[in-house]
């Protein structure tokens, strides 16, 4: 790659950044407004119709409601950033991603921090490749591996789906490989049709 | 509500037949029971602005609750087709967003009034269309 040409993946690479920042906000917005702020509307709606007649129904229902609305809450502020990632680090991240996703995956992921970007990013990598798994790859399992060596961390996911995953078509692993990049790592994707795919990433430490 | 409080409201008030234009079924049912319960007469309900402008013309309410997101439509562009089509019909935009978050989309739409979905009651109604 000539100097002019790494200067416009540059460019390119820092658009895709902030397209990606405007989306995942777009998002969010999307989830709230349409999950967790409608549940509570009904939820207010209903105390108001319980403030004029007290019933044990419309109580219950009020509660239901309510509770809809803090499920649906976790589930976003899980997605935005789990406490148990900033908490516990990277290992207790992973573990809190097993309920939410629907595929059995094996972890053997080190347990020692490591600053909070390296984090971050490796836990948002295993995020996205073991959503990628599920939803369109459709694997019956995962494993994630993630272990320090040679001053780097290294993360590998790797499924037994469908295979034939390109980084060039979907926006998801363009992101992923764009906030690796600016980790200063690499990002490796090997995904034959109908054999399966592994995501491996190096990160600095 | 007490036969006691609630005798004000037969003397003092006269109906007021409302549509409620929302795509939330669960909406819907909730607003038209609290508002039922608060002595409104809500006549019909539509998810949609063709249907909403139907029932406008079949059923002459006095005001209309448009929710400003109708799913794909935009109730505020329906509040303008309102005011050409079925002028004797005032329309109250509604939101779970609050005023504040909509700029000037509000006062610049042909609606008598919002209500933020959380004060959506029939005394709020009644105090924007006095």
């Amino acid at each position: 790659m000539s100097r002019h040409e790494s200067r416009e993946e540059l460019i390119r690479s820092r658009a895709r950044v902030v397209a990606a920042g405007d989306n995942t906000r777009r998002r969010i917005q999307r989830e709230l407004h349409g999950g967790a702020q409608q549940r509570l509307v009904q939820a207010i709606i209903t105390l108001k119709l319980a403030k004029a007649d007290p019933s044990p129904e419309l109580i219950a229902e009020a509660l239901a409601q309510a509770e809809s609305a803090m499920s649906e809450l976790r589930a976003i502020v899980h997605a935005i950033m789990p406490a148990a990632l900033a908490r516990g680090g990277l290992r207790s991240g992973v573990e809190s991603l097993l309920d939410r996703v629907a595929l059995p995956v094996e972890i053997d992921v080190a347990p020692e921090r490591m600053p909070p970007q390296i984090e971050t990013t490796a836990y948002f990598v295993i995020a996205e490749a073991l959503t990628n798994a599920a939803k369109h790859a459709g694997a019956t399992g995962a494993r994630v591996r993630a272990a320090q060596r040679d001053g780097e961390l290294l993360v590998e996911v790797r499924d037994d789906g469908a295979g034939g995953a390109d980084p060039e078509t979907g926006t998801g692993l363009l992101g992923l490989a764009d906030r690796v990049a600016a980790c200063g790592g690499t990002l490796t994707l090997d995904s034959p049709t109908g054999a399966g795919t592994t995501l491996t990433v190096t990160l600095p430490l | 509500m007490s036969l006691h409080s609630s005798a004000p409201y037969a003397k003092l008030e006269v109906s007021v037949r409302c549509l409620i234009v929302d795509d939330s079924d669960e909406f819907v049912a909730s607003a038209a029971r609290l508002l039922g319960s608060q002595g409104l007469d809500v006549v019909g309900s539509a998810s949609s602005g063709v249907r909403a402008l139907e029932l406008a013309g079949s059923l002459e309410p006095d005001v209309a609750l448009v929710d400003i997101e109708l799913g794909e439509e935009d109730g505020i562009e329906l509040s303008h087709v309102f005011a050409a089509q079925a002028p004797a019909t005032r329309v109250v935009l509604i939101s779970s967003y609050d005023q504040a978050d909509l700029g000037d989309l509000i006062s610049r739409s042909p609606a008598v009034g919002f209500l933020p979905k959380t004060d959506l009651g029939a005394a709020e109604i009644r105090a924007i269309l006095a």
